[in-house]
């Protein structure tokens, strides 16, 4: 048999023979012994039943006693804040406040993670356009040159192919000139 | 076996409880040998019935699919007010049976097919006893029928044609004992066959729980619902709870994923996100801290059965016999019947992480043990046999 464990106040639970019914009859018993209260309802600081209410009432008092009192609450009224601190439920709403920052921050965080995650990838990918804009410059001077290179190449060859004419003409003209002095010398 | 199948609407786009439900048994039973013929109607949405579907032969999954055109498409509001005005005075049953033809879908080309092609089958299987095809239908056909009503208790089982529909079928079969109960206190069913067939389940292997996470961006403890999302589900409620609830105690989040048919209020902690494919949803099920059923009516409750077999515990509504019945027999689940209710349960859930683990494995074996395929089938062949035996 296992220990029968004592969950919050007075909602216990066996492990060993769990019974739902038994939970539920724990719960309607707990919410019905509850004074039933709107649950958007808050108490006021200060309001009507507080302490310092109560202070009001007590200031009214009359003799002897009520003047130390009214006396005494005089001197410990500049420690009011101090006093409403302690007594009053701000440590409950402080704890609430602080679960949904804590909450707040750690969604903060998931966005701060997302964001940086995103601008890596934006610098990532203006340097890969950089490089390729660098590539697509070079490209064409590349192209530039070899179509300036192409056009020297072809003036060449004209150039190349007239000295070839004239050559062959020179050539034409030394031959009949060696004929012609052939003829001579052997007549 | 020859089998026919009727039911008002059926396709994979139909999201219906009862329509998924006879979608489901009819792919089982196909996949085991028998020959399964599906009667139906071109209508997709059940608000009106408009045709969308194509008339004709289909073939889906192994089920053979013979749709009918319906002739009048339904006015929700002028039926709604006429359905309350039957529920609340004296009528007659011409009036009933007119109810029955507002209901929809009336198709009577449908009951017509029945009635001509009855020879072809060894007997008829009528999906739930509120729509128009299934009290025509169950008059036409002569041979052995079978009805599984999927009711719950409202106000048009109180109709004097009910007491035909149920009269009609030799056997009458349930999805769960509560609604055994409720339509036996309601009807003379002692001389049918009965029994409570159930639906199988297909319990995951592995759930892909943080990608999921990951996925949507979820980190926080949350409350799932998964279903239509409308009003008649009791997700009006539902929401203004967990409003309420997340005044008083900051950090859970609800999510909903299903087909959105009401305007959802914009909340920091309340998530829509959409309607999920089945790994997604069976991951999102298995990393809820519980997850919520809402509904006032519901007669088997196939996401509950869902939760329970990825070892999330329920949080149900009380008066939603059905659904308290799977806390009660698996003990895996709590319930509630007002706010005070609710929040309790959700503060222990969330608190008490042995208590979750405890319920999801007691869910886990209860699925297991009532809702597994061969079991099903195993009782489906049960009522067959009977049937068949049964006629003649």
């Amino acid at each position: 048999m296992g220990k029968p464990n004592k969950r919050k106040k007075d909602i216990i639970i066996d492990y060993e023979n769990l019974d739902v019914q038994d939970i539920m009859d724990q719960i309607k018993k707990k919410i019905e012994s509850q004074p039933k209260k709107s649950p958007l309802k808050r108490k006021v600081p200060g309001g009507e039943g507080s302490f310092w209410g109560k202070a009001e009432e007590m200031e009214e008092m009359e003799g002897l006693k009520g003047k130390i009192k009214q006396l005494l609450l005089r001197g410990i009224r500049p420690f009011s804040p101090l006093i409403k601190l302690l007594v009053l439920p701000v440590h409950q709403e402080i704890r609430e406040a602080h679960r949904s920052l804590h909450h707040a921050h750690k969604r903060l965080d998931n966005l701060e993670k997302m964001n940086s995650n995103l601008e890596q990838k934006i610098k990532e990918l203006s340097t890969q356009l950089n490089r390729t804009q660098e590539y697509v410059k070079l490209l064409h001077n590349l192209s530039h040159n070899t179509v300036v290179e192409l056009s020297k190449l072809k003036i060449e060859e004209e150039n190349i192919k007239i000295k070839n004419r004239i050559m062959e003409k020179d050539l034409e003209f030394l031959s009949k000139r060696e004929k012609t002095l052939e003829k001579k010398i052997y007549s | 076996m020859n089998i026919a199948f009727v039911i008002q609407r059926y396709g994979k786009e139909v999201m219906g409880g009862a329509e998924l439900y006879c979608r489901l048994i009819a792919q089982k039973l196909a996949q085991t040998g028998h020959e399964i013929t599906v009667y139906t109607t071109t209508a997709k949405d059940y608000i009106t019935w408009k045709n969308e579907y194509s008339p004709g032969e289909t073939f889906l999954d192994k089920v053979r699919i013979k749709r009918y055109p319906v002739e009048i498409e339904r006015n929700i509001q002028s039926f709604n007010q006429y359905s309350e005005w039957i529920f609340s005075h004296d009528h007659t049953h011409e009036e009933e049976i007119e109810w029955l033809k507002q209901q929809g879908p009336y198709c009577p080309s449908l009951i017509q097919a029945l009635q001509e092609e009855e020879p072809n089958y060894d007997f008829f299987f009528f999906f739930t006893y509120l729509y128009y095809p299934t009290y025509w239908g169950l008059r036409s056909v002569h041979k052995n029928k079978a009805l599984l009503p999927a009711a719950h208790d409202e106000p048009p089982l109180s109709l004097s044609v009910m007491k035909e529909v149920f009269s009609y079928p030799q056997a009458v079969v349930f999805n769960t004992p509560a609604e055994k109960d409720m339509l036996n206190s309601r009807f003379n069913l002692e001389n049918k066959y009965q029994d409570i067939m159930g639906l199988g389940v297909e319990i995951p292997e592995r759930t892909e729980k943080a990608r999921f996470r990951e996925k949507y961006r979820i980190f926080s403890p949350y409350l799932l619902y998964a279903g239509r999302i409308e009003k008649g589900k009791g997700c009006e409620e539902l929401v203004r709870y967990f409003i309420e609830f997340n005044r008083e105690c900051p950090g859970m989040i609800l999510v909903l994923i299903g087909t959105l048919l009401m305007e959802l209020p914009s909340h920091p902690y309340i998530q829509y996100l959409g309607f999920l494919p089945p790994e997604e949803k069976n991951a999102a099920l298995a990393s809820a801290v519980v997850t919520v059923h809402p509904s006032p009516y519901e007669s088997l409750c196939m996401a509950a059965l869902e939760s329970l077999a990825v070892r999330t515990p329920i949080l149900v509504q009380e008066k939603t016999l059905p659904l308290k019945n799977h806390c009660l027999q698996g003990n895996s689940g709590l319930w509630y019947s007002h706010y005070e209710e609710f929040r309790a349960a959700l503060h222990i859930f969330l608190q008490n992480s042995r208590l979750r683990k405890k319920l999801g494995d007691n869910g886990l074996d209860y699925v297991r043990k009532h809702y597994a395929w061969p079991q099903v089938i195993e009782r489906y062949s049960r009522l067959f046999r009977h049937l068949t035996s049964s006629y003649k």
